[in-house]
């Protein structure tokens, strides 16, 4: 202390310093111009731990500052020895105990009667708590900000990913943790149960911090499941040091092993039915959490307490992650059924791209079609056209264009009475009416060309059903010109052959029956023998000219029915009265059964009906079945031609007095059918042509006989042309084959069934059905 | 059935032979020919006739025309006509009625029977 001078004010010694600076609270140290200490007080020797004499005569920055102070603070004493008064500043000491002290100097310099820098004196304030405070409420500030910062990120952002790095990377900056990561335990995942989802590493983080992408599973410890399930069931983990108390042998090793000095862990947990429910926050709330994973922050450097502001930031960011992972699981939902929605509407678009691909194709098939029908169509002669329910025409051929002298583009789309002339549209308007209520329709026309041309013309039109609707129809037209002119001349032929064949048979056979007669003169028994054979053979050939040209004429289409209302008891009357020559010649006995009515609700057994093997019943048995029966006789009519019906009568009866023994009897009936169908289907028996058959009320006629029946082996073609049981027959009974052939066209020209019933050796029974009237017809 | 006066008209002379030769043989009727409508129409004004056998195709002026020119003369309108005929027996027998025939006999005829169909057509008895 000698050397130190006490403070003058002038000459005046005003106050004793040693006093002052012991009782200042202060720290006051007195430096000499070299910095050397002269002076420590009380307040120094108190915080520092050195005494004064430890530390007088050594300079500042010999040991008392902190290293990296020290050239700093030798600047400062060269600033101050230049009278250069650095008024305030803070410099960092370092205690006996190693413990650090910040404080904050005031300076003073003290100078010689020359002016000179005698002494400089250094007052301070030891501020260690204030800095730490105002470093923590930094630091606080500094995680607030980042906790606003990653709650936003993690209610903006859509990225988990994202969110998770930077949770990791800011955490790890803030912390200033050597290694923070986040792990996720998977449920289900048996050969990799943990991933990591994120990290972030010091920068300069060598050996201990290394991360754990360079150590995959199964060898690094972390990723095995007994590490993060330790820490399921764990709210937080906090682990100062290795050896503090409570910390699982099992962790230690695994961090040993990793040389983690300290480790903090909070569990991330989400809404239980995550990735179901819509309201995370909600599920949050309730309390329902599940496991997901870990966010983990490591020291490996040396050993760190946790703050409890560190654990509280750890615990807040695993929430918000809990919350973003809630959201991404949600939006992935959200995603999966946008892209569920997605795939429909993809899905609906590409069915309808496909079905407008198969439209354009339908279409340009049914273009290529059009064009190649054209192509086939207009090599027809006929006239092809396809008209649609509003008598438009939609398609027609060649033939068409040039029969109206109009071209293709002109007809097609317009209607079928601007392109014919009125006659010929009314001509056809019931045909195409007809065929448009789904009816096949063919009828003869004549008709005039654009040239003026007379054609005759067959027509037939064809009605386009689909699924159960007449679209339209398909029209044919045929010139029949040469037909209906071959026709012209066939009927002149059959009529000149008619005419020129009867008058010299009318000659030669009346000309031998005058002869036969024999008032003329007896003839021989010989010559009288060839005149009756002259005479049979005529009469023959009467029969086959006759039937012949009958079957031409009925045959032919041309010939039209002369249809009324007659008398069924007439009809057979007519046909029995004019066999009954033939009969009596023959020993038969003609015997009408009286028509019959009945109710199709009671038809009783009769002799229609009857099995074959009574076609052998006795007259009077017969007779008296049917009359039992008998209704009335009159009211029984049939819409018919009676001379063709009649024609039809007499060829069976003739058959049947043929056929049948001399002393026989043959039976003529009819009765009336209710019904469509034949009353029963015979043993064995020929339908001419069922098909045909009229539907409702009808007249079934019978001519039965007791004859040599047909063999079984000819019912098939006893109705066709030139067909006999014998071929004798033709000789022996004057027979032409053609008789049934001109029933069956004279019956189907009625629209009705011609059908035989017969057993070889017991009789014949034909059957045919004519149309009742109806409305009056 | 005597004392009848019939006229055939036919452009057949061996027709006309039959006819005549069957008509008198067994009915014992007078018989006047002719070959042609016109020369018919003539000798139905000539003769009372009680009938006349007519037949539909001739030449030149054919059965129904010569029908028509009967029935248009007051002379021989009420002569009955009975039509003969080559065409097919069902063939055009309506029309022939409804122009006026009293019947219609298809050919070939029997010779032997022609006067009694003749006389069943005609509501003639014996």
């Amino acid at each position: 202390m000698s050397s130190f001078n006490p403070v003058h004010v002038g000459d005046e010694k005003v106050l004793d310093t040693e006093t002052l600076l012991d009782i200042a609270g202060s720290l006051i140290v007195v430096f000499d111009r070299q910095g050397k200490i002269k002076r420590f007080n009380r307040a120094c020797e108190s915080m520092t731990g050195y005494s004064e004499q430890d530390v007088q005569n050594h300079c500042v920055w010999d040991f008392l500052l902190m290293p990296e102070e020290r050239v700093a603070m030798q600047g400062i004493f060269r600033q101050l020895r230049g009278k250069q008064t650095t008024r305030y500043y803070e410099s960092t000491w370092l205690g006996k105990a190693g413990e650090s002290h910040v404080i904050a100097w005031s300076n003073t310099v003290l100078t010689n009667r020359l002016g000179q820098v005698e002494f400089i004196v250094s007052s301070g304030i030891e501020v260690t708590e204030q800095r730490r405070s105002r470093r923590q409420l930094e630091g606080q500030y500094r995680q607030s900000h980042l906790l606003v910062e990653i709650t936003q990120k993690v209610r903006q952002s859509l990225d988990l990913q994202e969110i998770l790095q930077t949770t990791v990377s800011e955490v790890q900056a803030l912390l200033g943790c050597d290694h923070v990561f986040i792990l996720q335990a998977s449920l289900t995942a048996v050969a990799a149960p943990i991933r990591l989802a994120a990290e972030a590493l010091t920068d300069d983080a060598q050996g201990p911090a290394q991360s754990i992408v360079r150590r995959p599973w199964p060898d690094n410890p972390l990723l095995r499941a007994s590490y993060i399930d330790h820490y399921r069931q764990q709210s937080i983990s906090v682990i100062d040091t290795m050896d503090g108390p409570g910390v699982a042998p099992e962790i230690v090793a695994v961090l040993e092993q990793l040389s983690v000095k300290s480790e903090l862990t909070v569990p991330i947990l989400i809404s239980g039915q995550s990735g179901q429910s819509s309201q995370p926050d909600q599920a949050e709330l309730s309390g329902d959490e599940a496991f997901w994973g870990l966010l983990v922050a490591h020291q490996c450097t040396q050993s760190r307490r946790w703050s409890p502001l560190e654990i509280d930031l750890m615990q807040q960011l695993a929430n918000q992650i809990g919350v973003a992972i809630n959201h991404a699981q949600l939006l992935e939902h959200l995603e999966d059924l946008v892209a569920e929605r997605t795939a429909e509407l993809t899905g609906t678009n590409q069915q309808m791209r496909r079905e407008m691909n198969e439209r354009i194709r339908t279409e340009t098939a049914l273009r290529r079609s059009e064009k190649q029908l054209r192509l086939i169509t207009n090599a027809l002669p006929a006239l092809v056209a396809y008209i649609d329910v509003y008598h438009r025409y939609r398609f027609n051929n060649y033939a068409y264009e040039t029969w109206y002298s109009i071209p293709y583009e002109q007809i097609k789309g317009r209607r079928v009475s601007d392109i014919v002339s009125l006659s010929v549209y009314q001509q056809m308007l019931p045909y195409l009416e007809q065929a448009l209520s789904g009816e096949k329709v063919t009828y003869e026309a004549e008709m005039i060309k654009s040239s003026g041309e007379k054609l005759w013309a067959s027509v037939s039109y064809i009605p386009d059903v689909q699924e159960g609707r007449v679209k339209g129809l398909f029209s044919l037209i045929s010139d029949i010109s040469d037909r209906k002119a071959a026709e012209r001349m066939k009927d002149e032929f059959v009529s000149v052959v008619s005419h020129e064949l009867r008058t010299p048979l009318t000659s030669v056979h009346g000309s031998l029956k005058l002869l036969s007669t024999g008032k003329m003169g007896e003839l021989g028994p010989q010559g009288q023998e060839l005149i009756e054979i002259a005479l049979n053979n005529t009469e023959r050939l009467t029969r086959l000219l006759n039937d012949v040209l009958d079957l031409e004429r009925i045959g032919s289409g041309r010939f039209s029915l002369s249809l009324s209302v007659c008398s069924v008891a007439d009809l057979l009357k007519s046909a029995v009265d004019s066999m009954q020559a033939m009969a009596d010649d023959f020993g038969i006995t003609l015997n009408i059964v009286t028509p019959m009515v009945r109710s199709a609700a009671d038809l009783p057994r009769v002799e229609s009906d009857l099995p074959i093997s009574d076609l052998s019943v006795s007259d009077s048995s017969a007779d008296e079945a049917m009359e039992a029966e008998t209704v009335t006789a009159e009211a029984l009519t049939v819409w018919a031609d009676a001379d063709q019906v009649i024609q039809a009568l007499t060829n069976r009866l003739s058959n049947a007095i043929k056929f049948s023994p001399r002393g026989g009897t043959v039976w003529v009936h009819a009765k009336l059918h209710a019904t469509s169908k034949p009353q029963s289907e015979p043993l064995s028996d020929t339908q001419s042509d069922a098909q045909s058959d009229m539907s409702g009320d009808k007249v079934e006629f019978l001519v039965k006989d007791a004859g040599r029946g047909i063999p079984s082996d000819k019912l098939e073609t006893i109705f066709e042309k030139f067909q006999q049981v014998d071929t004798s027959d033709a000789r022996e009974r004057g027979g032409t084959g053609l008789g049934l052939a001109i029933c069956r066209e004279i019956i189907q020209q009625h629209q009705g069934r011609i059908w035989v019933k017969s057993v070889h050796g017991q009789g014949s029974a034909f059957y045919f059905t004519l149309p009742v009237p109806v409305d009056g017809n | 059935m005597i004392n009848k006066q019939i006229l055939m008209i036919d452009d057949e002379r061996d027709i006309q032979t039959v006819a005549r030769i069957g008509l008198s043989m067994m009915g014992g009727w007078k018989v006047f020919t002719a070959n042609s409508g016109l020369e018919g129409i003539r000798q139905a004004k000539e003769h009372a006739l009680d009938a006349i056998l007519l037949d539909v195709m001739m030449p030149d002026m054919d059965g129904v025309a010569t029908l028509k020119a009967l029935k248009a003369d007051l002379a021989t309108r009420a002569i009955p006509i009975i039509f003969l005929t080559a065409k097919s027996r069902a063939a055009n027998r309506k029309e022939l009625y409804a122009l006026g025939a009293q019947g219609v006999i298809h050919k070939p005829f029997d010779p032997t029977t022609l006067a009694s169909q003749i006389a069943g057509f005609l509501g003639w008895t014996a």
